[in-house]
């Protein structure tokens, strides 16, 4: 269906080619995973197969690419379009129409296809999303929308549909609902393409991998061969299951959990009981956040029913939850964007969250917002991050600016457009410009969202940086990795109160509190569980082996 | 949804929900057009209050009552600026001191009427038609070009995205003390929050455009819509507006 051969293109204004020699071929019902780390050129890939290179962005081209035995070029955008469907990463960049049926419609009458009440509902169904058919896209939640975007591509029943990493802005629960309808798709004998940086849940159910970096195709064939490489294992982060396959030296390469569970047994792998990994700051300073009985609402809907927490200097706590759980409501509280009611109180440092002004709360707790898009908007890094404490009136904001760039390790960065930068060094500067107004909490909602292992890496380095120098920090997330790796303290948040707290271990392995946020303990606590323990990283488990 | 959607379709199943696109856009055009060339207090009033009904007849009184608060803050705002600009007819004193004149009132309440029957009749035609019919009847019955139709669309499916947005970026920029005196304060409100606003958006318009021809159009396409059939109330509703049209062009020559 998708034939590379020998591609390598050049961005118009791009220093190098950001494809290389790709040669790699795409079969007709078969199920592609393309992954990679962020800029690799995964992206680019995509734009090329639906034809935006060649017909829109433009650049230099060596080598050939043909789509249904055609050469690329020989095709309009919308010509590809008739057997490809796309599903990008942005949910709301896909939606251009005021109601969903009218999204579906457009497409149908563009193709002088019938476009009936009972057409539209049909290609909703497929999806299994009929119901929201009079709904806008405002009123959709993010995987709700990418769902309106697959039954748009599919509407018009292509052969090809090419899915640009469509859950990098989900939540776990939705991330598995697409890929269940990628499943779908699958058995229906559909060509699928899917490009994701995580590849955890969907490994175990694609035909062939492409792992691509810098441009290049490093490794591609079917999963199980491809993963047994040495030197893939050393330039890639595996899936859990699979880097307990290397690890353990097991002569089949595992791909699922249930593999991983039946390998586990069959070897008799055990380990020794540990105490529970409790990572106590061991401190016995004042809190720094004490929440006594918050109750608020809406109107009469109530939103928070009676939260009581306190967070400790040098603490990182995580925040689980559903969506409409609370989380943000009660972030908002903290920091003096929503006022609590007369019931229940908000201590910033021992002081009512009620007698202060939000620049005044600021100083105390910096709140970073899930999208660094939504605050940058300076002309250099270095004015981006000097807004905050310029504005909080402290003489010495550039020097507490350049001091912030240096902790998230962005000063040489200071002078380039803030816009301009990757999404993990988006991430660390909006962090820095929270940094430079000096807060002793640090509130990061959804920092992870997008970023790859590498740059979540890199972020996690600034956080553990800054705990060491006693700033709390309270992270929202369903990332449960992260929650696995670097929390002190995980909350879950159900119906606006405390469902379960603990340590990440008490909490990640306990099934109710998981299922309260809708989400799932992570593969290592599953498969060590299994084994007589529960351990948080596979290096924990490798040390913890009998 | 938090907050108030402003020109967003409101689903409903009434008698002016049922109603062909093309009668509501006749009506508006009619509303426009009388406004403009009318000028009776009196008949204004009345061309604001058939939309009123309309949109009551609708099951909208709440929109009314939140829309109508803004707009009499408009009012207000649009009398005093005639009042303090047009100082011509008889002056109406208090203690020696000319507060305003006659014609400077009459102004002000005559634009604010205007200005009140034609946003009525607007919201009355957005807020009870769907958008992808009020676009078919505009490109298959009025000839609209498709371009400008696939503009108002994308135009009016983004209002309420940017609303959200701009509220993000507002709240984001507070927690960085970021504290605006009003709207006096513009030149300092420009960079924190229309920066990211305006970026984002053409951020997104890039893909919007991929999405848009992969869907199968291109510009200027001929894309064949069906047209929405007119029932009998439509033919009556047409019979009013017609009807109404030549009682108001007998009132302007001065026949009534």
């Amino acid at each position: 269906m998708i034939t590379f051969h020998h591609f390598t293109y050049k961005y118009p204004r791009g220093t190098g080619p950001m494809l290389k020699d790709i040669t790699l071929q795409v079969n007709k019902g078969e199920f592609l995973l393309i992954t990679g780390r962020s800029g690799a050129g995964k992206t680019t890939l995509c734009r090329a197969m639906f034809g935006a290179l060649h017909h829109d962005i433009s650049g230099d081209f060596e080598g050939s690419l043909k789509l249904k035995g055609r050469d690329v070029k020989e095709y309009t955008i919308g010509e590809i379009g008739e057997f490809m469907g796309v599903v990008f990463d942005d949910p709301d960049s896909q939606l251009f129409m005021p109601l969903v049926e009218d999204e579906i419609k457009f497409g149908l009458q563009a193709r002088n296809m019938p476009s009936g009440k009972d057409d539209i509902k049909r290609a909703l169904d497929r999806v299994g999303i009929s119901h929201l058919i009079k709904r806008a896209p405002h009123e959709l939640s993010g995987g709700q929308k990418q769902k309106v975007a697959i039954a748009a591509a599919l509407s018009v029943d292509p052969e090809i549909i090419l899915f640009d990493e469509p859950t990098s802005q989900l939540d776990p629960q939705s991330t598995i609902e697409i890929y269940e309808i990628l499943s779908r798709l699958r058995a229906e004998g559909k060509t699928i393409i899917l490009v994701e940086q995580k590849i955890e849940d969907i490994i175990d159910k694609v035909d062939k991998i492409a792992v691509i970096d810098d441009g290049r195709v490093i490794a591609s064939g079917a999963p199980r061969d491809v993963l047994k490489s040495r030197d893939l294992f050393n330039a890639m982060p595996y899936p859990c299951v699979s880097r307990l396959a290397v690890e353990l030296k097991s002569p089949e390469m595992l791909l699922s959990m249930e593999e991983g569970k039946r390998y586990l047994k069959s070897a008799g792998v055990s380990l020794r009981p540990g105490n529970d990994n409790g990572r106590t700051p061991g401190t016995q300073d004042a809190p720094i956040l004490e929440i006594k009985d918050l109750r608020f609402g809406y109107g009469s809907v109530k939103v928070l029913d009676g939260i009581s927490l306190k967070v400790m200097p040098g603490e990182v706590v995580s925040i689980l939850g559903h969506n409409g759980c609370g989380k943000t409501t009660l972030l908002k509280n903290i920091i003096g964007l929503l006022k609590p009611p007369e019931k229940g109180m908000v201590l910033l440092s021992g002081r009512d969250v009620r007698d202060m002004s939000v620049d005044q709360a600021a100083r105390t707790a910096g709140f970073l917002f899930q999208n660094p898009d939504t605050m940058l908007f300076a002309e250099t890094a270095l004015e981006e991050v000097m807004f905050g404490p310029a504005n909080l009136g402290f003489d010495d904001a550039k020097e507490r600016s350049l001091k912030a760039m240096e902790e998230v390790g962005l000063l040489h960065k200071k002078d380039e457009y803030p816009r301009y930068l990757g999404n993990g060094e988006k991430l660390r500067l909006c962090v820095a410009s929270i940094l430079a107004m000096g807060p002793k909490l640090i509130i990061l909602d959804e920092p992870t969202t997008g970023l790859d292992d590498n740059e979540c890496a890199k972020l996690m380095e600034v956080v553990l940086k800054l705990k060491s120098e006693g700033v709390a920090l309270i992270i929202v997330t369903h990332d449960m990795n992260l929650v696995a790796r670097y929390m002190n303290r995980v909350i879950v948040l159900s119906e606006g109160k405390i469902f379960k707290q603990g340590t990440p271990a008490e909490v990640l392995r306990d099934a109710a509190a998981m299922e309260a946020a809708s989400l799932k303990s992570p593969p290592i606590v599953v498969l060590s569980s299994g084994c007589g323990r529960i351990c948080l990283t596979v290096e924990e488990f490798m040390g913890a082996l009998s | 949804m938090s907050g108030a959607e402003v020109f967003q379709y409101i689903d409903g199943d009434t008698y002016v929900h049922k109603l062909n696109p093309l009668v509501k856009i006749l009506f508006s055009v009619f509303v426009i057009i009388a406004g403009i060339i009318n000028g009776d207090p009196l008949v204004l009033v009345l061309l604001m209050g058939i939309p009123i009904v309309a949109l009551i007849v609708a099951g909208m009184i709440k929109d009314i009552i939140t829309q109508g608060k803004m707009l009499l803050i408009v009012f207000a705002l649009l009398i005093l600026i005639s009042v303090l600009t047009v100082r011509t007819g008889e002056m109406y004193s208090v203690s020696g001191v000319g507060l305003a004149t006659y014609d400077g009132l009459l102004t002000g309440v005559l634009i604010s009427l205007r200005l009140g029957a034609m946003f009525f009749a607007f919201l009355l035609l957005v807020t009870t038609t769907k958008p992808g019919d009020l676009v078919n009847t505009l490109v298959s019955r009025l000839h609209f070009p498709m371009d400008y139709a696939l503009m108002i669309m994308i135009t009016m499916r983004f209002i309420p995205t940017l609303q959200v947005e701009a509220r993000k970026i507002t709240e984001a920029q507070a927690v960085r003390g970021f504290k605006p005196a009003g709207l006096s304060d513009m030149s300092r409100i420009i960079g924190p929050t229309i920066t990211p606003l305006l970026s984002n958006s053409i951020g997104r318009a890039g893909s919007l455009g991929h999405v848009i021809e992969l869907r199968g159009y291109r510009s200027n396409a001929k894309i064949k819509f069906t047209e929405i059939p007119l029932k009998m109330k439509d033919y009556l509703s047409i019979a009013g507006i017609i009807a109404l049209t030549v009682g108001f062009g007998l009132y302007a020559l001065g026949y009534i």
